[in-house]
């Protein structure tokens, strides 16, 4: 039996996926706000709030798993009638075209401001939604193996700059102070909302197979991103200390610029950082774009495969433009993260007890 | 159309068909008062095997009222022999170099197989090139081919199926594969493919290779075309399907991922250290051919802060004087090296080799004094260029050379930016891409299919005691390839 | 449909404002200098590098009159070619600027520029920061100072190397800083020393014993030699490892701030060592890292960094003796401990 051509990914393509699109954009985003609110104790929030997103996604896989033997959309359908099954997926479209273009539009802003001025932020979004639009239309195994290849990629020069830095690290800074402690909290509860947002990954699980290893690996992707969102929040904090690092806009990228690597031939390593962003981040809008599209599909059922992923990246940019406007960008930061993440839980946790109860 | 039974309404149609092509030579003779009627293409066919093996026996020991039965089991003294009773079937076997032989009151041909198409004999490698190894190479010849590979698996499994493709041309198509390591669904799927092909001719293997190609709009070739039969043999070794085209050197493996592209067959002939060396620099060779005039547009025009002060002030001194922008720079030495590449290609080979010294001289010194170009800019022409020659398969390198521009023009519209969104697309497309089920980028994609065991020999390849599974090209149950004994003598 | 996919593929590459600036077409700024005008603007120097085919490159100067510290490529030189402040290496403050209040607004305007690096070296100038720029600028290919610390990374004497990003960290937390002096004489540059300064303005300067003793009491001493002089004789140790702890504690009512500073240092092939000479060296560090200190404390400049730390190891210490003029009052010892290899 051929293991392609069958439009599944395998479990560790599914890790890949997770690692690869969300340890981009998380590590860029996320910190800013945990820090504004925990200080000192950033990563201690953010560690424990990704491993309370790592042990909920497991528990959520292994729940609904076993009922995932038809896509997810189809299971939807079956599972809550046409009507309440049209108004999820509805929902599902809209929430992952929101926070695929809100992602976009901070990767835009990143490639203007860090990377390349002469790209205005505009030329960027069109670019990125084009990769994706190629990407999605492909399907999921393109993105699944191309994740494959950029999560491993991604995770050692993540690794890398993490050996060279550490030693230069002030931990000082790092220790809380006991009125910090409160901040902590609510920053574990942030970083657990911002990673709540790739629950839409159940788009794409593997239909079937082994539950238990496909929760495991789950699991596993949430866990190491929050390793890494750990590390790098505690090392951008101790470098820059953390009133300084509330008015970086990105402080985990723009802390590569403290990093010495031995015998370099590169000057500006916080654009080399950026690369590995916008890798990510077109992993994700390609997702974005592709459970989008694989939604609408399910909600119109004769549309034509193109069209739906035309469909899907317009949303998409639509959504980013609004983003990019004057003040969308101070819109974006208070929407999305806590609100948005808590509309995927929400989504998600209703669906999984619905699924079981209609077993 | 059926053969008649009587021999002159059989020549008078042979003759009206194959009228106009001096090559063909009727003989008419008798055989103890029984007439025959031979036909065969002049120079096609053996020498000496009409007049031995046919014309001699027939005459001498025929007896009357012989048919084409008895002509077939008792008079003709060659090993291949049918009988045909279409005038298509005669047409065929004629045009392919065999003789026909009707008799008189039969409506059956005896089909002889007597063909003897002239060959170059077995030459030397010249598009994959090994130190050590076998140097033997592919003929035009698809029978010779198919011996070649024999030679190197004496196995019952090996099924070697023969087919016809090409509507004019009827070429022999041969299908070589290991019935008990092979899966069913390739081989089917192959033969399936060539079945259904309706074209007028099949010239080369180049052909058959674009219609069975699924993504043929794709520069990146999906399956790997090879001149030599130790390649062929491997291949087959490890449950993959050899296409021998007749008239063509080349035979055609399926299926090919891109890790294929980077082995080269010396590769298993030599130590593992120094060929895991070999595979890291190709796969450096070849991202350094495809990136590195981008990479160069990108930082020297979009940031130079991102490059050490002192190359980047040598860089602009360099160019002080060149009227040109660096994307016309870059472009104007791609093309030129380009240029030399495929005039070298067509050029007699005791002129080529001057050539080359002169046209790198002129392009490179020259142009820099000229301040056509800055000297950076040739340098870096010319890395890009010969690590493109570090890739053993040619058609990838094609693909590489193509993609190199993608890159160039991204590089040059949107600086870094570009780059990396350019090379983002370069691997989506490479992960889109599949050959008969098998995913272009495995292993470094879908490694788990078989554990993870064909990393073994992907950017390294380890000692060959260590490789004891075949690739997932091989069935399932089939990939144990290799087992030893211990003390005990037990496997 | 396919027109139209391909006519959206092509769209960028038409509207794009694709293109920027050539290499060549840049003057490459190795250095820039703030002087304070007297109509509360500022003279900014420039020592640029100008790309030359024959020569290769050949440096040279600019000056600008600019009423606010933004360095911007817009600036107007006599030159045909752009400002690029992609390979800035080194920000050299004038004493004008330094004394006026002005650094904040000097440094927080280049950390915000995107072109320049982090990795900017920072000087305060004993004069003026033109004359710094004109001996750069005269040193022939104006990467004096970019030289100076690339060749002595591991060993810089009597000075330290403050980055862009280090000056604006500091500033942000400690509220005080010491950035290391430079002068010019004779067409050289000296970089010893330092100037010391408290909320943005310059109240002092450390001498070359007392910038020595500084980078002592931080901890990073290694690599540097430490030279005593016995009987007219210099003789040298050098300095492989150094490490400064400290500790807070509270004793009769005083905040009291305990330095823990370990030396591990080993002698110079080619000289004679008196017996002495441990117990001289041990002295002589204990003088410099204690002339530091006092001068830190008398101008209440917090460069040490000791609010911070106390912040995070004793809080509530913190609170009990938080004042503006905590770090003045507070008691300082020094354990310094010497040991051979």
């Amino acid at each position: 039996m051929n293991f392609s051509c069958n439009n599944k990914i395998s479990n560790n393509q599914l890790l890949a996926v997770i690692v690869a699109a969300f340890l981009g954009c998380t590590a860029v985003s996320a910190p800013l706000g945990i820090i504004e609110t925990a200080g000192g104790g950033a990563c201690i929030s953010v560690f424990l709030g990704g491993f309370a997103a790592s042990i909920f996604f497991y528990i959520l896989v292994r729940l609904t798993g076993k009922r995932i033997t038809d896509s997810y959309q189809n299971v939807v359908y079956n599972s809550l009638g046409k009507f309440l099954g049209f108004l999820v997926l509805s929902a599902i479209f809209v929430y992952t075209s929101v926070y695929g273009g809100f992602q976009l539009s901070t990767t835009a802003r990143m490639v203007h401001f860090t990377m390349e001025k002469s790209v205005s932020s505009l030329f960027a979004a069109i670019l990125i939604v084009f990769v994706a639009f190629y990407t999605a239309l492909r399907g999921r195994e393109c993105v699944g193996r191309i994740s494959e290849i950029a999560a491993v990629l991604m995770l050692a020069f993540i690794v890398f700059i993490f050996v060279i830095s550490a030693p230069s690290m002030d931990l000082i800074t790092l220790r809380p102070t006991p009125d910090e402690w409160r901040g902590i909290l609510k920053g574990a509860f942030m970083s657990f909302s911002a990673l709540s947002v790739a629950g839409y990954v159940f788009v794409m699980l593997p239909n079937g197979g082994n539950t238990k290893k496909t929760a495991f690996s789950v699991f596993l992707a949430f866990l190491i991103i929050t390793v890494v969102l750990s590390f790098g929040t505690a090392l951008a904090v101790s470098c820059f200390g953390v009133e300084e690092s509330k008015r970086k806009l990105w402080p985990v990228i723009q802390m590569m610029n403290y990093t010495e690597f031995p015998g370099s031939l590169v000057e500006r390593q916080e654009v080399l950082m950026s690369g590995f962003y916008v890798f990510s981040s077109f992993i994700l809008t390609s997702l974005s774009v592709h459970i989008s599209s694989v939604v609408l599909e399910s909600i119109f059922k004769n549309i034509n495969r193109v069209f739906s992923v035309l469909a899907a990246c317009a949303v998409v940019l639509f959504f980013c433009l609004c983003a990019l406007r004057k003040g969308g960008f101070e819109a974006v930061y208070s929407v999305y993260g806590f609100n948005l993440a808590m509309y995927g839980v929400m989504l998600l946790a209703p669906i999984a007890s619905l699924l079981r109860r209609k077993k | 159309m059926e053969l008649y039974k009587e021999l002159n309404k059989n020549k008078e149609y042979i003759k009206n068909t194959l009228y106009g092509s001096d090559d063909i030579v009727f003989k008419e003779f008798e055989n103890n008062g029984t007439k025959c009627f031979l036909i065969y293409a002049d120079n096609i066919i053996r020498g000496t095997t009409i007049e031995e093996g046919i014309l001699t026996n027939i005459m001498v020991r025929g007896e009357k009222n012989f048919d084409a039965f008895d002509m077939q089991n008792n008079l003709i003294a060659v090993g291949e022999t049918k009988l045909v009773q279409s005038f298509e079937e005669v047409f065929d076997a004629v045009l392919l170099g065999d003789t026909v032989l009707i008799v008189e009151n039969d409506n059956r041909a005896v089909v002889i197989s007597t063909k003897g198409w002239p060959s170059r004999g077995i030459p030397e490698a010249k598009t994959e090139v090994v130190v050590q190894g076998p140097k033997d190479a592919f003929t035009e010849l698809g029978s010779m081919n198919t011996v070649l590979i024999r030679r190197r698996i004496r196995d019952t499994a090996l099924k070697v199926r023969r087919f016809k493709c090409g509507r004019r041309s009827k070429t022999d198509i041969t299908v070589m594969y290991l019935k008990d390591v092979a899966k069913e669904e390739l081989v089917e799927n192959v033969i399936s493919q060539i079945k259904s092909l309706d074209v007028d001719c099949i010239l080369d293997s180049g052909y058959l290779e674009q219609f069975m190609e699924k993504r043929y709009s794709s520069p990146f070739p999906q399956l790997q075309l090879t001149e030599r039969p130790d390649k062929a043999a491997s291949a087959i070794y490890e449950g993959r399907v050899a296409v021998v085209v007749d008239n063509s050197p080349f035979v055609i493996l399926v299926p090919s991922t891109l890790n294929i592209f980077f082995q080269s067959a010396e590769d298993y002939y030599e130590r593992w250290e120094i060929m895991s060396f070999m595979r890291i620099l190709r796969f450096f060779a070849a991202i350094l051919s495809v990136a590195l005039p981008g990479l160069y547009i990108a930082l020297t025009v979009y940031r130079p802060d991102l490059i050490p002060t002192s190359l980047a002030l040598k860089i602009a001194s360099g160019r002080a004087y060149v009227p040109f922008p660096a994307i016309a720079e870059v472009l104007i030495m791609e093309t030129a090296f380009e240029l030399l590449r495929e005039a070298g290609v067509r050029l007699p080979s005791p002129v080529s080799s001057a050539f080359g010294i002169v046209g790198g001289i002129v392009i490179g010194s020259a142009a820099v004094e000229a301040g056509i170009v800055g000297p950076v800019v040739v340098i870096m022409a010319a890395l890009s260029g010969i690590c493109s020659f570090a890739v053993p398969n040619p058609a990838f390198v094609s693909a590489l050379r193509i993609v190199k521009y993608l890159i160039i023009f991204m590089s040059a519209f949107f600086g870094l930016f570009g780059f990396y969104t350019s090379v983002f697309l370069v691997l989506a497309h490479l992960a889109s891409l599949e050959s008969y089920g098998v995913p272009y980028l495995y292993p470094f994609c879908g490694g788990s299919a078989n554990n993870y065991t064909d990393f073994k020999d992907s950017i390294l390849r380890v000692p060959l005691r260590k490789m004891r599974r075949r690739p997932v090209f091989a069935k399932a149950g089939q990939r144990i390839r290799m087992l030893f004994k211990n003390k005990e003598g037990n496997k | 449909m396919k027109r139209l996919i391909g006519f959206v593929l092509i769209l960028p590459f038409l509207v794009t404002g694709c293109g920027g600036n050539e290499i060549e077409g840049r003057n490459f700024v190795s250095t820039v200098g703030y002087d304070t005008e007297t109509n509360n603007g500022y003279k900014i120097s420039l020592c640029f590098i100008e790309p030359d085919g024959k020569d290769m490159y050949s440096a040279a100067k600019a000056d600008v009159v600019s009423p606010t510290a933004a360095v911007t490529d817009k600036v107007l030189s006599s030159s045909k070619r752009q400002m690029y402040f992609g390979h800035l290496k080194a920000v050299v403050i004038g004493r004008s600027a330094a004394e006026n209040g002005n650094l904040n607004e000097i440094l927080l305007d280049l950390s915000s520029n995107g072109d320049i690096s982090m990795d900017t070296v920072v000087l305060c100038a004993k004069n003026s920061a033109s004359g710094i720029i004109s001996t750069v600028s005269n040193s022939g290919d104006g990467l004096y100072i970019w030289d100076f610390y690339k060749n002595n990374k591991e060993r810089l004497y009597s000075t330290q190397k403050l980055t862009l990003a280090e000056a604006v960290k500091k500033l942000d937390t400690q509220k005080g800083i010491v950035i290391p002096l430079v002068d010019a004489e004779d067409e050289n540059l000296i970089i010893n020393g330092g100037v010391i300064f408290s909320d943005n303005v310059k109240k002092g300067e450390f001498d070359n014993n007392q910038m020595q003793g500084f980078i002592y009491v931080l901890g990073e001493g290694k690599g540097r030699n430490e030279t005593i002089n016995i009987n007219s004789e210099a003789v040298p140790f050098n300095i492989e490892k150094n490490v400064s702890n400290v500790e807070f504690y509270e004793q009769d009512g005083v905040l009291k701030a305990s330095y823990d500073i370990s030396f591990k240092v080993k002698r110079s092939d080619g000289f004679n060592y008196p017996e002495e000479a441990s117990e001289i060296l041990s002295q002589q560090i204990k003088e410099k890292c204690l002339s530091s200190v006092e001068k830190l404390q008398y101008l209440n400049c917090d460069a040490l960094g000791i609010a911070q730390r106390l912040k995070r190891q004793d809080n509530a210490l913190y609170n009990k003796f938080y004042s503006e003029e905590m770090f003045k009052n507070m008691v300082i010892n020094l354990e310094i401990h010497v040991e051979e290899k």
